[in-house]
């Protein structure tokens, strides 16, 4: 990815992202004055905290919807 | 493992509607259903609080997890930002006591600074350094020697590029000026006070033997101070401006009680200056401008400088930027 394409990853992770507002302040405004390498040291944190919460996001929803399935079906033997 | 689990003992053929059977359930559940299991003689709500407690208490571990990778992202993304401002926040000095909201909002508006600094062309980085030492040394009380052009274009460009940047952050005169409030306030436990920054003892460092051809630039864009330059070199930035020197005589009836030729002077500002602005909003900013040359007040306020921003539109703010840096010639 070249600087511009990055710069736009990072806008596009950061509403996601778990980083404080505080820290979302900062990276908008030092972003424009970021070099490549630095640009791809923050893309690579928040590509990973995206990647990994994204994971975990899904086993939870999985584990919730199978919650919900035992309380239906409690509720069905209780029937 | 979980899904091992369930395909292991995943039903042959769907429970009939009714006939739900414990044994059907997937693998992940089964220590809850063995404790709901284990309370037979348990009221049904019961049930359903043990079968929910100790199904929370097993995927808490997904919690505890993103907990981690949280945290793992804050800190990561903590150095790639004080990689950026350390060296800003460090020179800024603000008092270790001041409270965390206000440390984080006065870092916000150094890092502004410190970005709009690496936005100033790198030829132009050298007299960028110079003119803030010279402000440094302004602001300590110091007598500087007198700026030069290019310290002044360097500096001006630094203002504009931050404004622009505050600008876009609080993008209404009301925020505007309750964040220039706040910053005043905060500052004053810093190694630059905003108020000090902005009073006329510390900007006349950018205002030196003015001869009338800058003195008009000057009364123009009140924001960007002028210089004691040669002749030569304001003749080449009027240039850039598209300004005459008869233009430039016009503009000095600008510091004049009352105005003198106040729609001619609209009609140069309109033609070189704010070309993207309307006529109202240029008259606002001439009123404004020619208040601040008569009355000569002590600093420049918040609403003061809060009425000049608002009354120039964005794009007359980026192209006075791009003509400071040489990036557009008119």
């Amino acid at each position: 990815m070249n600087k511009e394409e990055l710069k736009k990853a990072i806008l596009g992770f950061l509403p996601t992202s778990t980083i404080t507002t505080h820290q979302k302040s900062m990276i908008e405004i030092i972003l424009p004055g970021m070099n490549e390498e630095e640009l791809s040291t923050l893309y690579k944190t928040l590509s990973t905290e995206h990647e990994k919460m994204e994971k975990l996001n899904e086993k939870q929803k999985r584990a919730e919807l199978k919650y919900k399935m035992m309380v239906d079906g409690l509720n069905k033997l209780k029937k | 493992m979980a899904r091992e689990e369930q395909k292991q003992t995943a039903p042959q053929e769907k429970p009939k509607e009714g006939k739900f059977k414990l044994e059907n359930i997937p693998g992940a559940f089964s220590k809850a259903l063995e404790n709901v299991g284990k309370s037979k003689d348990k009221h049904w709500y019961e049930k359903i609080a043990i079968f929910a407690k100790t199904f929370w208490n097993e995927i808490r571990g997904i919690e505890d997890e993103k907990k981690e990778v949280s945290a793992e992202a804050k800190a990561e993304a903590n150095k790639s930002i004080d990689a950026r401002v350390n060296d800003a926040k460090a020179a800024a000095k603000l008092d270790e006591k001041t409270p965390e909201a206000d440390k984080e909002f006065f870092n916000e508006a150094v890092a502004m600074v410190a970005t709009a600094g690496g936005e100033v062309p790198v030829e132009m980085q050298d007299a960028l350094k110079s003119a803030k030492g010279k402000l440094t040394d302004s602001v300590n009380n110091k007598t500087p020697e007198m700026s030069t052009l290019d310290e002044v274009k360097a500096m001006g460009s630094l203002s504009l590029l931050t404004i622009a940047k505050f600008k876009a952050k609080y993008n209404d005169p009301t925020k505007f000026k309750e964040a220039l409030d706040r910053l005043y306030k905060i500052s004053d436990k810093s190694a630059f006070k905003l108020e000090k920054l902005l009073s006329m003892p510390v900007l006349k460092i950018f205002k030196t033997e003015i001869n009338s051809t800058v003195e008009g630039i000057q009364a123009g864009l009140s924001f960007i101070p002028g210089s004691g330059i040669e002749k030569g070199q304001g003749l080449k930035l009027l240039e850039s401006f598209n300004l005459t020197t008869d233009d430039v005589d016009t503009l000095k009836g600008i510091k004049e009680q009352p105005m003198k030729n106040e729609s001619e002077i609209a009609a140069v500002m309109k033609k070189s200056i704010f070309p993207n602005t309307n006529e109202a909003k240029i008259k606002n900013v001439m009123k404004i401008t020619n208040k601040l040359m008569v009355e000569k007040p002590d600093h420049i306020d918040t609403q003061t400088l809060t009425d000049l921003v608002f009354n120039i539109e964005d794009s007359d703010i980026k192209r006075l930027i791009e003509i400071l840096t040489g990036k557009k010639s008119a």
